[in-house]
């Protein structure tokens, strides 16, 4: 079914502080549009003081992150048709800001609490050299990680923040990412494992993959991040086999 | 974190701006894992018979109640004078019960749907879960880190059910097929799947190394490798093995109960 000429109803949060509240606003479509061409045009003919971050309008910039109908996605990734379809007819798609981050106005966030996290983690350590050679299969293994985009749609949807707010004790789905990118790179020797699990709180994780299922980049985020670092703390501390092993073999970890 | 104020998010059990019906897959999950859990104790407790049958010299097992430790003469169990509660699923059961219960797709199902924590994601979870303080895996679910152990025994008693299949191909006139050997033959191979794509096997075979380089380690990154297409699917092999332990049981008791009958097909 064509879009064009369909005129669309919006319920955009506006406003900044206790005074953020849904507005109303109806736009004309034309075909092909996403989400982000919507609020453009919102804000270029009706609400030119709409806040709204955005930037490459191609799914790699990850500035765009937005609620909605309810579900965390990036405007510019998220076609009207779908949404459109999604939507009982009559009804106004909603756009909020994210809520798992501390609101500036209309649908800007603050989403500084990423970076101090990230401070935090140790640097990649590797040979002084820098002819590091490494085999194809070792590369893509890291490279998964490397596709992150930072929209923090992942930490946006993760209940340990967004429901708990444990965010002095849990580093968040994205920042698990970077550990995991970081701890299994083949040349790195630094050993993160007794900070993973104490200091960026793996173990709040329970798997229960929203953060995958919500990654515009498509990062097995549970799957090849969260539980390969999960089972690696087992290795560290839960498994009493490797650990008599260790002691035999006098390898000595930090705890 | 940064200075500012947090928007006012929807405080209550179920609460939610989605506009999708997002009840619907929790709620199927659960009904399937209540259906599995009350047959399984129904099975157990109250009607523990009809759990094998010979068909021309060949044995067909259910599913639940393979291996039938209690036949064996290891530690005289075929010996001894058990209480009337204890039959061979009683004593395996615990072993994929557990590495079910510890699984990594399993948590995700049974976090959302009995503990729903959090129901659905973008969905509030109830206040009580907000009072008992959320610990994660720290608290209870701390035993979640015992997978690998249940995954070594659950490995012993995937290949006594490869054993057991055995069993069903041997009649008195040679070696053949019947419907049991089937049956049994693709809750195992389902099994082997369900087994075989588990994180834990993946971390152990190749993925607690940083480097696939030399030796033995460049075969056990092949392993991680080969694993990990497999693991993609485990929910998927978790579902239908344990559909069709359930299947197979069925038709062990209907065909012990007169209701349905076995045949050879064939026998060489």
């Amino acid at each position: 079914m064509s879009l064009k000429g369909k005129t669309q109803d919006f319920k955009i949060l506006r406003g900044e502080g206790d005074a953020a509240a849904l507005e109303e606003f109806s736009i004309e479509l034309d075909e092909g549009m996403v989400v982000l061409d919507c609020v453009h045009r919102i804000q270029h003919e009706q609400q030119p003081d709409l806040a709204v971050r955005w930037n490459c309008k191609a799914g790699k910039c990850g500035s765009c992150s937005a609620e909605i109908n309810g579900r965390p996605r990036l405007m510019c990734m998220t076609r009207m048709s779908d949404v459109v379809a999604e939507t009982p007819e009559g009804q106004a798609i909603e756009i909020r800001p994210m809520q798992a981050f501390p609101h500036v106005k209309d649908l800007v966030t603050d989403v500084s609490w990423n970076y101090e996290m990230a401070q935090k983690i140790k640097p990649i350590k590797g040979p002084e050299e820098m002819n590091w050679e490494f085999n194809q299969m070792e590369a893509d293994r890291v490279q998964q990680f490397r596709e992150c985009i930072e929209c923090f749609l992942c930490v946006n949807t993760c209940h340990v923040l967004r429901d708990h707010a444990l965010f002095n004790e849990f580093a968040g789905p994205r920042n698990l990412v970077r550990l995991a990118q970081y701890e299994m790179h083949p040349m790195d020797t630094e050993d993160r494992i007794p900070e993973i699990k104490k200091d960026f709180g793996i173990e709040y994780c329970n798997i229960t993959r929203c953060c995958t299922e919500v990654c515009p980049a498509g990062i097995q985020i549970t799957d090849d991040a969260i539980i390969q670092l999960k089972e690696r703390v087992v290795d560290r501390y839960y498994d009493p086999l490797q650990r008599i092993w260790r002691t035999l073999t006098r390898q000595k970890v930090r705890y | 974190m940064g200075e500012g104020i947090k928007l006012p998010v929807l405080n209550g059990l179920g609460r939610t701006n989605r506009i999708d019906n997002w009840l619907k897959q929790p709620l199927a999950m659960a009904l399937g894992l209540t259906a599995a859990m009350l047959y399984t104790a129904w099975r157990l407790f109250l009607y523990p018979e009809s759990i094998s049958y010979g068909l021309d010299g060949s044995t067909v097992m259910s599913p639940i109640f393979s291996p039938n430790v209690l036949e064996w003469d290891l530690f005289g169990l075929n010996e001894w004078d058990h209480p009337s509660w204890v039959n061979a699923a009683v004593l395996v059961l615990w072993i994929p019960f557990g590495f079910r219960g510890t699984c990594y797709y399993m948590r995700r199902v049974y976090y959302r749907t009995f503990f729903a924590s959090p129901t659905a994601c973008w969905v509030d979870e109830p206040e009580i879960n907000k009072k008992l303080g959320y610990k994660g895996e720290k608290r209870l679910f701390i035993i979640n880190n015992l997978h690998r152990y249940f995954l070594y025994a659950a490995m012993i008693i995937l290949a006594i059910k490869w054993w057991d299949v055995t069993h069903t191909l041997q009649f008195t006139d040679g070696y053949g097929m019947s419907i049991g050997t089937l049956v049994m033959g693709v809750e195992a191979f389902l099994l082997t799947m369900y087994v075989t794509s588990c994180h834990a096997l993946r971390h152990l075979a190749g993925g607690a190394l940083d480097r696939w380089t030399t030796g033995i380690s460049k075969i056990r990154g092949k392993l991680f490798g080969r694993i990990s297409i497999l693991n993609r699917s485990h929910g998927f092999w978790f579902w239908t093995s344990l559909i069709f332990v359930f299947l197979g049981d069925l038709w062990v008791l209907a065909v012990c109960e007169g209701y349905l009958s076995d045949m050879a097909l064939f026998v060489i």
